[in-house]
């Protein structure tokens, strides 16, 4: 083998295997999987239901698995980062479940992916209890708090644009470029992860009224914005 | 015990731990932050000692429980198996050397418990989750749970055809075995431990940790023999074996050494101990609060009462539930308080139980029947009385109170088979360490249970309790030379293993092991074959169950043995006043009674 193929495997394969192990052996990935699977229902069942969104979510799963990937080999800024992006094409998902002619402008004439999540909340009142109301009645009964989705979903959208941006407190080595596992940082990550997949999940049950499965109501519930 | 609809104690103090389900083990079991369910899930082996009662099942199916909790982030997989049924086994005779069923049986009922529990705790999305990815992915990995699952269904049929099916002797079941495969497996320790380590290895197991329940009591002396060489045979840094055993009665065998072959994790318990007593008591909180808080609050608004009652358990959670029990049993809730002599009455009537329970031990316990006999004299009609006596005499002159009393060693060996099952029965604590009796002579001290000094108005009130001390001076003694010791020591003597000639027309009887050959007419001698136990209990009357008088006499219009409920199916069980939840307790009953 070359000098530089030797070097790419024992320099950087070599040692990121040995952090996913170190990953594998000191957590348990039952809340991920379990989590990640019930993610993968919605995906299957927006499929069904719109073929065309479906193909967002296509790349959204994409993402997610490269995040998770990310994570349990030591990048966590990455992961986070990943997440954001993963946030946005779930939200942009719903929006455009509801506005097909904006979707098509969007995928015939390749336009900005300028449906940002706050963008959304901001013009179009995204998920807002008033916009809600329009497919989901009961929506009183069951959220935290007036607007406690949009909310969240503000909150949770500026925390990861905070880490895309760079912002200083983000940032995880300022000190030195020593990449190896780190528990606090692999759990951070964790949190963050099922708090996205979380209000994904509250979106799809809300628009879509699915109430059937178990796992989602679950993963739903973590957010703490409905109680299903 | 799921969802309780209509509410009764008894669903929230049940005597044993197995009718317990997972949820209720978690909400009731108390840690004594003794390190207990550590050890029982870490890489040693030991033998976790208490007498009956004390909390065995409650830590070891603690442990399981939590042990399943973290299996995604530890890959421990513990596992816990009763042997209650083992004493079916005792029904296929061994006439030759090829599959003993005991070891069959045991090895097999290992298995599938492991095999069980690690399908058990695969989570459901995880078959869905790996086509998916393989999908993602264009590739899949190289699963054996469908090997695992199909063993699980084979060895199922085969432990039934163990226990119950119609098998003379141990030349038919290898007919009888459903797979070769199976066979193979189950042949002989080292195979079955080979299978094991490759069920670690294929799973990516960080270790296997084997609780063994009930592994003492259960099995007869013999099995007790072969099981503990057969643990002994499965140490490995991957394997861990745990087993619950008794004080005293248990048999080792020649070829297991505790201490070196196993620890000993000894669960002990002091009523001098403040931090025991109460353990004790937030174990009854626990159970009464969620029971009825009115109760509680009964029971602890004099705190002479609780602390009686948690003194009077002796460690024993089985034994202070039952005094709850009795002070339900004779409407002590429903009155204004709970007074000390209502405490003490019920303490008797909770004791007398109990006596009439251990004589019943004598028919399983069949080594042990005459010490059986001879201890409730020897307690009843000497050492209670003696102290009672001691400390009324101390009491006037104001000296320390004595809870016990010294037993010269050699005296103590001669007849150590009737304090190893007053052990067992929690009738004493034996403290091990010898001390000494002055003029040059060493013994044991026995304490008595709390609840007998208590309820015999030895020690006549809590505040008592502390005033009383071990010391040789403040404290009676028996020797060898005492009257009643030695009038027992012979007695008991008598009680040795028999050997006979086997010629049948010869009648030379020898406790003397060196008689290899008659020495009348020089035939070979063997040991008295005693009916096995089981065949024993099944032939006792279904009025020995523990069922109430109404149940049984409907019973007896359709059976008359224990062995015949025991067999029975559910719906031959059946009849007018005896549906599910009847049907349920019988046959509890009739397990707990083969079982002990």
């Amino acid at each position: 083998m070359s000098y530089t193929k030797t070097t790419f495997r024992d320099n950087i394969l070599t040692p990121v295997n040995k952090i996913q192990k170190e990953t594998i052996k000191l957590n348990d990935f039952t809340p991920i999987l379990k989590y990640l699977n019930a993610t993968l229902d919605i995906h299957h069942n927006i499929l069904k239901n719109d073929g065309d969104i479906g193909t967002l979510w296509n790349e959204l799963v994409f993402d997610l698995l490269a995040s998770i990937h990310s994570a349990s080999s030591g990048f966590y800024r990455s992961a986070i980062v990943t997440l954001r992006s993963i946030l946005e094409i779930g939200t942009a998902s719903f929006f455009y479940f509801d506005h097909k002619i904006q979707f098509g402008i969007f995928q015939k004439t390749n336009a900005k992916a300028d449906k940002y999540v706050s963008a959304l909340i901001n013009d179009y009142d995204f998920f807002k209890t008033k916009y809600i109301k329009c497919f989901y009645e009961d929506i009183d009964s069951i959220e935290k708090s007036p607007d406690s989705v949009s909310i969240y979903l503000t909150k949770k959208y500026g925390e990861l644009s905070d880490v895309v941006h760079g912002r200083y407190n983000s940032l995880i080595k300022i000190n030195s470029v020593t990449i190896n596992y780190s528990q606090s940082d692999f759990k951070k990550y964790e949190k963050l992860l099922l708090s996205t997949l979380s209000i994904l999940a509250v979106l799809y049950v809300l628009r879509f009224n699915d109430f059937n499965n178990t796992d989602i109501l679950e993963l739903a519930n973590i957010c703490g914005v409905v109680k299903l | 015990m799921n969802k309780i609809i209509n509410r009764s104690l008894g669903d929230y103090i049940v005597d044993r731990t197995e009718s317990l389900n997972s949820e209720n083990i978690r909400k009731f079991f108390i840690d004594k932050s003794d390190d207990k369910i550590n050890r029982l899930l870490d890489s040693s082996q030991y033998l976790l000692q208490g007498s009956r009662g004390i909390g065995k099942t409650m830590l070891m199916k603690t442990a399981e429980i939590s042990a399943a909790d973290d299996f995604g982030r530890d890959s421990i997989l513990a596992v816990w198996v009763s042997f209650e049924e083992s004493i079916r086994i005792e029904r296929i005779k061994v006439i030759d050397s090829e599959a003993d069923p005991f070891l069959q049986w045991t090895m097999g009922k290992i298995l599938i418990e492991v095999l069980n529990k690690i399908i058990e705790l695969k989570p459901s999305c995880i078959d869905t989750l790996s086509n998916r990815l393989a999908n993602f992915f264009s590739y899949s990995g190289n699963s054996k749970m469908h090997e695992y699952e199909q063993y699980a269904k084979i060895l199922n049929d085969y432990i039934d055809v163990l226990e119950v099916a119609d098998i003379e002797d141990n030349k038919a079941l290898s007919k009888k075995a459903p797979s070769a495969e199976l066979v193979k497996i189950l042949d002989n320790p080292a195979s079955f431990k080979r299978f094991m380590l490759q069920l670690i290895e294929d799973f990516e197991l960080e270790r296997i940790v084997l609780l063994f329940d009930e592994a003492a009591h259960v099995f007869s002396s013999s099995q007790q023999e072969k099981f503990f060489t057969f643990f002994k045979s499965l140490i490995h840094p991957k394997i861990a074996c745990k087993a619950s055993v008794y004080p005293g009665i248990t048999n080792y065998g020649k070829y297991f050494e505790r201490n070196h072959d196993a620890k000993e994790l000894r669960i002990s318990w002091s009523p001098h101990e403040s931090e025991d007593v109460t353990y004790v008591k937030k174990i009854l909180k626990k159970r009464i609060q969620d029971f009825n808080i009115e109760y509680w609050n009964k029971l602890t608004v004099n705190n002479e009462i609780i602390n009686t009652v948690c003194t009077c358990s002796n460690g024993n959670p089985r034994f202070v539930f039952h005094i709850i029990d009795e002070l339900q049993n004779t409407n002590a809730f429903k009155q204004k308080s709970i007074t000390t002599t209502m405490l003490i009455n019920c303490l008797r009537t909770v004791n007398e139980a109990k006596w009439s329970e251990f004589i019943t031990l004598k028919n399983r316990l069949v080594k042990y029947k005459q010490h059986i006999i001879e201890a409730e004299t020897f307690i009843k009609n000497l050492v209670i009385p003696n102290l009672r006596e001691w400390n009324n005499k101390r009491r006037s002159a104001g000296k320390k109170l004595s809870v016990g009393f010294y037993i010269e060693t050699s005296a103590f060996e001669k007849i150590s088979k009737l304090f190893d099952i007053l052990a067992y029965s929690n009738f004493i604590t034996v403290n091990d360490s010898k001390k000494s009796m002055g003029k040059g002579k060493y013994g044991y001290y026995i304490t008595i249970n709390p609840s007998l000094l208590f309820s015999d108005l030895v020690i006549r009130d809590f505040s008592e309790m502390n005033n009383i001390s071990i010391n040789i001076d403040n404290n009676q003694a028996y020797f060898e030379s005492t009257s009643e010791i030695n009038k027992l020591i012979q007695k008991l003597s008598k009680t040795e293993e028999e050997y006979h000639c086997s010629n049948s027309k010869c009648e030379f009887i020898t406790s003397d092991i060196s008689f290899t050959f008659c020495k009348k007419c020089g035939s070979k001698m063997e040991i008295s074959e005693q009916e096995p136990l089981y065949k024993i209990l099944r032939g006792h009357s279904i009025e020995n169950l523990n069922l109430s008088h109404k149940i049984v006499s409907r019973l007896k219009t359709k059976f008359n043995t224990i062995g015949e409920i025991y067999d029975a199916k559910i719906d031959d069980i059946r009849m007018s006043y005896i549906q599910d939840v009847r049907i349920e307790k019988i046959k509890n009953a009739a397990v707990e009674y083969m079982a002990g």
